[in-house]
């Protein structure tokens, strides 16, 4: 099946690309060809699925038998990388023409166009229905609205409008509130928080990337931010967004979701991140500010997401 | 003079990314509609006989249960309180309702004052049997019926004692608690006996 829609889905590819049908070199193996096709996925991105889905799961505080459990990680997982597969398919060309990308399967020519489809795609059929049997389907709805938003409205607007950040930031927050409704079946405030956090915590994040990536993203036709509207204005977005994100965190204290390490943790090194951003609105180290600010949400989310578990653990153990 | 090359189609431009999001999104939209919606609901069940007993509205006319019209039936065979309003609440609720149904309300030997009887008065809609049209043994076979129908459930579902779904061979289809969800069930169990009779030779 999936042959039969990579053949139908694979119209009209941009000319160009002296790449394009070079089949998969005889010497590499088939160990090379798993190694290109996990590349697809974003492993890193979607290994972070792992936690942010079943920490939404965990978080519910509904018992879910090990199936259920199993398949809402899985299936997200799966679905996010199904995803990422074919944004690799449908960026190629721009993935060309940067330095960071161009050693991917696609463009560094490894894999052919149309397996890399076809292994999208297979991913994406096959989790969503894997949710939706296996957990709820309000969980297997929100996947496949993350799929399709992600694939075909984030990964053609990138070309447009630096307003595509937005539109990619609801992908890239659903996984926790997919691991919550596959375990509860419905959209609580606890899970829409979870949502949010991710939700404003990408908006610095890509920012700060746009910022000293921005060379790289106008070479290859990608709107980003900084680009569009300058960096005075994107650090300041940095800064207005961050603000809401450290307050979001605190917002699941008072619903008994989180406790003193989230008020202590999330909250510290909250103002410390916000500190950052507070910094880039003095400084014109636009380059350095970026990648510390970029690693600062690194660590922000992380310290976090710690926190939200330990406290998990107080409640459960305690 | 050369012809510039035609910029390339960007590859979502294919309709088959439409087919692609459908299906994404169709699989678990599908699995939310309720199961009512891909079946038909299962027929339902005879409960109970009423006996052909002839009754005789205010008007004179003459009320059989036997007439081929389904009808929703409550019997005050004696006076009482809050049940039989509850269930006069029930058929007051349906007499107001988009596309009303039948009713029958049966009263026995019924003070001039009692709820059953002022509630059925306000409403034009309402089938009114008198104590001197049927004979004393028509009702008592008739609430006997009735009370036997309401016996097939616990009391505890049906408070207020329930009203009878009556088909027009005096079948008994369904009883329904004197409450919210009584009416909305009743509305719905009419809705399928009528298309059942619709349907049928």
């Amino acid at each position: 099946m999936a042959q039969v829609a990579s053949t139908a889905l694979e119209l009209e590819a941009p000319s160009g690309s002296a790449q394009e049908g070079v089949a998969v070199p005889s010497e590499a193996g088939a160990r090379q060809l798993i190694r290109d096709l996990v590349s697809l996925t974003k492993p890193r991105l979607s290994s972070l699925v792992l936690f942010t889905a079943g920490g939404g799961l965990w978080m519910s505080g509904a018992e879910v038998s090990w199936t259920t459990g199993t398949a809402a990680v899985l299936g997200t997982t799966m679905v996010v990388g199904g995803a990422n597969a074919l944004n690799c398919y449908l960026e190629r060309d721009a993935d060309r023409l940067m330095a960071r990308t161009r050693t991917r399967p696609l463009p560094a020519g490894r894999l052919q166009p149309n397996l890399a489809l076809a292994f999208g795609l297979l991913l994406s059929m096959v989790s969503v229905p894997l949710l939706t049997a296996l957990t709820t389907p309000l969980a297997g709805l929100l996947a496949a609205v993350a799929l399709v938003l992600y694939v075909l409205v984030y990964t053609p607007m990138k070309r447009r409008s630096s307003l595509s950040t937005l539109v990619g930031a609801i992908p890239g927050a659903l996984p926790p509130l997919i691991g919550w409704t596959a375990a509860t079946g419905r959209l609580d405030v606890g899970g829409l928080l979870l949502f949010s956090i991710l939700f404003l915590w990408q908006i610095p994040h890509s920012l700060a990337i746009g910022i000293y990536r921005g060379p790289e993203y106008a070479q290859a036709g990608l709107k980003v931010f900084p680009n569009e509207h300058g960096l005075p204005a994107t650090r300041r977005q940095a800064f207005l967004y961050t603000i809401p994100l450290i307050a979001a965190p605190l917002a699941l204290i008072p619903l008994g979701l989180a406790g003193w390490c989230t008020l202590l943790v999330g909250g510290g090194l909250g103002l410390w991140f916000l500190g950052l951003a507070w910094q880039g609105l003095r400084q014109n180290g636009e380059g350095r500010w970026a990648r510390r600010f970029f690693f600062a949400s690194l660590i922000y989310l992380t310290g976090l997401f710690a926190a939200l578990g330990l406290d998990g653990l107080w409640r459960a153990f305690v | 003079m050369a012809v510039p090359p035609a910029e390339p189609a960007h590859p979502l431009r294919s309709p088959a990314w439409v087919a692609f999001a459908l299906v994404s999104l169709a699989v678990p939209l599908a699995m939310m509609v309720p199961d009512a919606w891909w079946e038909p609901p299962p027929p339902l069940p005879h409960l109970a006989r009423m006996p052909d007993a002839l009754l005789v509205d205010r008007d004179g006319g003459s009320v059989s249960l036997h007439a081929g019209t389904p009808v929703f039936v409550d019997i005050t065979h004696e006076p009482c309180g809050g049940p039989c309003a509850a269930r006069t609440g029930v058929l007051a609720a349906l007499a107001h309702t988009a596309a009303p149904p039948a009713m029958l309300s049966v009263l026995a030997a019924p003070p001039t004052d009692h709820p059953a009887q002022l509630a059925a008065e306000t409403t034009d809609r309402w089938t009114l049997a008198w104590p001197a049209g049927p004979t004393p043994g028509d009702l008592s076979e008739l609430h006997a019926a009735w009370v036997s129908s309401r016996a097939t459930l616990p009391a505890s579902a049906l408070p207020g004692g329930g009203v009878l779904l009556v088909d027009g061979r005096g079948s008994v289809r369904g009883i329904f608690p004197a409450n919210d969800d009584g009416i909305a069930a009743a509305q719905a169990a009419w809705s399928h006996l009528v298309a059942e009779s619709d349907t049928s030779p």
